[in-house]
């Protein structure tokens, strides 16, 4: 794939803690071409938050980036000191979070918080922001631009500050947008308008999604190709179609089958028994191992590696060894 | 609001001192037994203290409405005027000392919350904790011992008026102001602190750096004006306690303010003198209070 | 199964909004106006709306957690608004509560133990040992170790406390749970477990559950009968069947097309709605929905429409379908005479 805007590579992301590091990121490598939306979907605690934010340089406090590479337009981020690094977040990478209506500054006009990103980066004067804000407010579907440039975010509802927060997002037209469970915090008729929002957006804006969620339904109607994240680890990685309808590996398939689905009416839920094993009692194999209806006596001892199965579909499983050396 | 919260407090003052043991003509004429009662009365008469007490009381709120005070009994001088003599005196130091407080304290603080853990961080923490818990005597009299009596830098005391001269005014100010400023700051600098870790700690903030704004606009910009409103109850409320809480050091420094005003009408029972203190101070407390609301809509569009 | 085991009529709650101490009543939140409908025994009645709709206000009215304005709510026979306070503590026994937040629920100094056991301490059902058998043996129902008796909340992870909410639920063998979004806050895959749980549980005791979510995919699931509410409302009624294949109210059918669809080949045409939630302080005149509607007409402005069943077990508020369903009932009417 020659157009690629952002790559990472085998990223590891620990949090330090007495009893030594937690690795919530473990060897992540994926890459977002241009104008594509790709999602990111896991459980809590599957690090796809963290993965972003490793992106963006904002992991928190005691969290760190231990290894790896993100190569954003050929330049490796992680070695940028932080006074490169704030040029380059919000300007060509803008970021929008789950609860917009916390995620907004409370005592600043949301007119001034557009403003205030688009004079961050760019020499305009107060006036010519405050025009563009306008712009802004509009093409992000809010009905009443010149009254919500001056309302605080209390003042509007959380699909309307979800809007502002992308408009902010857009100021400086992003070539890469991470939208992390963008839609999560929303009642499902307003989470559709944003869905819709996002899709038409990236085309207009022609801009690379990175759409972090934990609901597959979300990604299923807009993304390209979607990385299914399990305890810190891309555990199935492809075309979106491919992966909904196929799904190669034993956890996306158990995901898949226990979403109660509409159309069809069983009594019974499909579940994956168990829980996500905690941080620091990481098996030594595959994470998945202990939770999976498949296991091998391998996969108790040795770490499955990301294989090829076709063109751009990835797997991270034992039960494709075969297929690997086939396809090699 | 703020009118029904004086005369509140100024009914209070008068039953209190009412219900108070001790006759302010008796007081007034010398504490030997042998005054004459008929003389006793008739200042009684004079001071209108011989009238049933809810005449009393109607007169003193028509007075009051009027600003008007009436004569200190002790020293015949009208209320009023004493105060307005001392009360610069006292506001002066109050004002001094909170804002030497709240810049010390909301630096340290800021300092302490951003440096989290690390040195600077637990040296302030810890200053604090002594600032707060060491009483001001102890400290106004270690500064006294140390500035004044070791290194003779500063005076221990008194007063000399402003336009008398500026400098000796001033130098006589520094240590009082100190002495007051310094456990305040402790205070404010320990809100500070955790009121700002709370707001880094929030959402929003990541919004921020998100937008590639540098860690000094996001704390200047944004995270301080959020912090602001526990920072700005907690100087208000020190702020009011000033104006009746300086009696220690007025006392220690021989300062001439309003508050050893106020104990010496105790003393005496000097009603008139006692109920225009009150009056000032409760006045001054509420003030403070109104200001601090209204700062509050001003710093938080959520609470308007 | 066709007997009603709860009965709510004409259910109201205004909150009143005050601006100060002072200042008299600015206005009020009509959170619920005017809900009813019934649940039969041994059903799942599912009751799905957004955020602000009233759902879980409707369930603290049924359970008189909060005094309701009007209305009744009949549950086996008597109607518990007008209950006097011992006989509704009694009568608490019969229903149980599951909440949304497994986090927030359990109070975090109490051992699992003592919070299975506070309800059968209260209604004074079981004593000593057999009190902890009772324990041990709910524990095990839900799915989890009897050993765990001694250990505290925060111990155990999200799926975990909601099999101790709805063990503690079940503790006194009540005939109606409502289950107030029992798996929002729980990953997809705990959320199955938690889902399937609660089906078996209905069938080994023969339970009622009202069912509260946001989520229509899971209300689908585990419902028979499912209302729709809109700001305080109740807009819909149908069979489960019935709404998913012939949603009448158009909000109803902007809801279900709302839903992130699953299948990509599929790609279906989204009724997507315009604006937000009106807020429910003044909820417009008229229908609630109508200034959201795509299919308003002038009368939705201000006459607001009544909820009929316009057929069998089917009843809608809007007036789209008033023809027919007078139309019923004038057919029904003349039946009679």
């Amino acid at each position: 794939m020659s157009n690629c805007l952002l790559e990472v590579k085998d990223l590891v992301t620990a949090f330090t803690t007495s009893k030594g590091p937690l690795r919530a990121v473990d060897g992540v490598s994926f890459q977002v071409n241009s104008g594509e939306l790709i999602g990111v979907v896991g459980e809590s605690g599957s690090g796809k938050s963290l993965t972003s934010l490793s992106i963006m340089g904002l992991v928190p406090y005691p969290g760190k980036v231990v290894s790896g590479e993100i190569f954003f337009e050929g330049q490796d981020l992680l070695k940028l000191e932080e006074a490169e690094m704030v040029k380059i977040r919000g300007k060509n990478i803008a970021m929008i979070f789950q609860d917009s209506r916390v995620s907004l500054d409370p005592v600043c006009r949301c007119g001034e918080q557009i403003v205030e990103a688009i004079r961050t980066h760019e020499k305009a004067t107060r006036e010519e922001a405050r025009e563009r804000a306008l712009e802004l407010i509009g093409l992000v579907g809010i009905p009443n631009p010149a009254r919500c440039v001056n309302a605080y975010p209390h003042e509007l509802s959380g699909g309307m500050c979800q809007r502002i927060m992308i408009a902010i997002a857009l100021s400086c037209r992003p070539k890469l947008l991470i939208a992390d469970e963008p839609t999560t915090a929303l009642d499902v008729t307003v989470q559709a308008q944003i869905l819709e929002l996002l899709d038409k957006l990236r085309h207009d804006f022609d801009m690379s999604v990175i759409l972090i969620t934990h609901n597959l339904g979300v990604v299923a109607g807009v993304a390209d190709r979607i990385a299914v994240m399990y305890a810190g680890q891309i555990m199935e990685l492809g075309d979106i179609g491919e992966i909904l309808n196929h799904p190669m590996h034993p956890y996306t398939q158990g995901l898949i089958k226990s979403i109660p689905k509409l159309e069809v009416s069983s009594k019974r839920l499909y579940s994956i028994s168990g829980t996500v094993p905690a941080l620091d009692k990481m098996p030594s194999g595959c994470r998945f191992e202990q939770r999976c209806p498949e296991a091998m006596a391998l996969c108790a001892t040795v770490l499955p590696e990301m294989c090829v199965l076709s063109d751009g579909q990835y797997v991270c499983c034992h039960k494709y060894d075969t297929w690997r050396s086939a396809y090699e | 609001m703020a009118l029904i919260q004086i005369f509140i407090v100024l009914s209070l003052v008068f039953l209190l001192l009412h219900i108070m043991p001790g006759d302010p003509a008796v007081l007034a004429l010398g504490t030997d037994r042998t005054v004459d009662p008929q003389v006793v009365e008739a200042l009684r008469h004079e001071l209108g203290l011989d009238k049933p007490i809810l005449e009393q009381y109607l007169i003193y709120i028509k007075n009051v409405a009027n600003l008007n005070f009436g004569n200190s009994i002790t020293d015949k001088v009208p209320v009023m005027s004493y105060i307005a003599e001392r009360i610069p005196r006292t506001i002066e130091l109050a004002f001094l000392s909170i804002i030497v407080a709240s810049i010390i304290g909301v630096v340290l603080g800021m300092v302490a919350a951003l440096e989290r853990k690390k040195a600077a961080d637990i040296i302030t923490t810890s200053l604090a904790a002594l600032g707060i818990s060491l009483p001001v005597f102890v400290l106004g009299t270690l500064f006294i011992y140390v500035f004044s009596f070791s290194l003779r830098l500063l005076p221990a005391g008194g007063f000399i008026a402003l336009s008398k001269n500026a400098g000796a005014h001033y130098a006589r100010l520094v240590l009082p102001v100190a002495t007051l400023a310094l456990p305040m700051a402790a205070s404010i600098a320990r809100m500070t602190r955790s009121s700002m870790l709370e707001v880094l700690n929030k959402e929003f903030v990541q919004t921020l750096y998100a937008k590639g704004l540098s860690r000094q606009k996001v704390v200047f910009g944004h995270v301080l004006r959020n912090a602001m409103i526990p920072i700005v109850t907690i100087i208000g409320l020190q702020f009011g306690n000033l104006i009746g809480g300086t009696v220690l050091i007025e006392y220690l420094f021989n300062l001439p303010g309003l508050c050893s005003v106020l104990l010496k009408a105790i003393s005496y029972r000097d009603y008139p003198l006692i109920q225009g203190c009150i009056f000032v101070m409760s006045s001054f407390y509420i003030l403070v209070n109104m200001f601090v609301d209204i700062l509050y809509g001003a710093l938080d569009p959520r609470v308007r | 199964m066709n007997e009603s085991l709860l009965q709510v009529r004409g259910l109201k709650k205004y909150f009143p909004l005050r601006a100060g101490m002072f200042s008299g009543q600015r206005g009020q939140v009509k959170a619920v106006d005017g809900v009813g409908f019934d649940v039969l025994r041994g059903e799942t009645f599912g009751l799905v709306g957004e955020s602000g709709c009233g759902k879980s206000t409707v369930s603290r009215l049924i359970l008189r957690l909060c005094n309701a304005d009007e209305g009744e709510v009949i549950f086996e026979g008597d109607n518990l608004l007008k209950l006097p306070r011992a006989a509704m503590r009694r009568r608490r026994a019969r229903m149980q509560m599951i909440f949304q937040d497994p986090f927030e629920s359990l109070n975090p100094r109490m051992t699992i133990g003592e919070i299975i056991a506070a309800p059968l301490e209260i209604h004074k059902t079981f004593k000593g040992s057999e009190k902890e058998k009772r324990i041990r043996e709910l524990l095990e129902l839900v799915g989890l170790a009897p050993d765990y008796i001694r250990r505290y909340p925060h111990e155990f992870s999200g799926g975990q406390r909601q099999r101790i909410g709805i063990a503690r639920a079940i503790a006194l063998n009540p005939s109606l749970v409502i289950c107030d979004e029992p798996v929002s806050a729980l990953d997809v895959s705990i959320q199955a477990q938690i889902l399937n749980l609660l089906s078996d549980i209905q069938e080994a005791f023969s339970l009622t559950y009202i069912l509260i979510s946001h989520d229509l995919s899971v209300v689908k699931h585990m419902s028979d009968r499912i209302g729709v509410m809109y700001l305080g409302k109740m807009v819909e009624i149908a069979g489960k069947d019935d709404l998913y294949t012939d949603a009448m109210h158009p909000y109803t059918q902007a809801l279900l097309s709302a839903i992130p669809e699953f299948d990509t080949n599929k790609k279906k045409q989204r009724v997507m709605l315009k604006g937000d939630l009106p807020s429910p302080i003044d909820p417009p005149e008229g229908c609630r929905f109508c200034t959201r509607c795509l299919q308003a007409m002038p009368e939705c402005a201000t006459l607001e429409p009544r909820l009929v069943e316009y057929k069998k077990g089917h009843f809608v508020a809007c007036h789209l379908y008033p023809d027919k369903a007078a139309g019923v009932r004038d057919a029904f009417m003349r039946v009679k005479s």
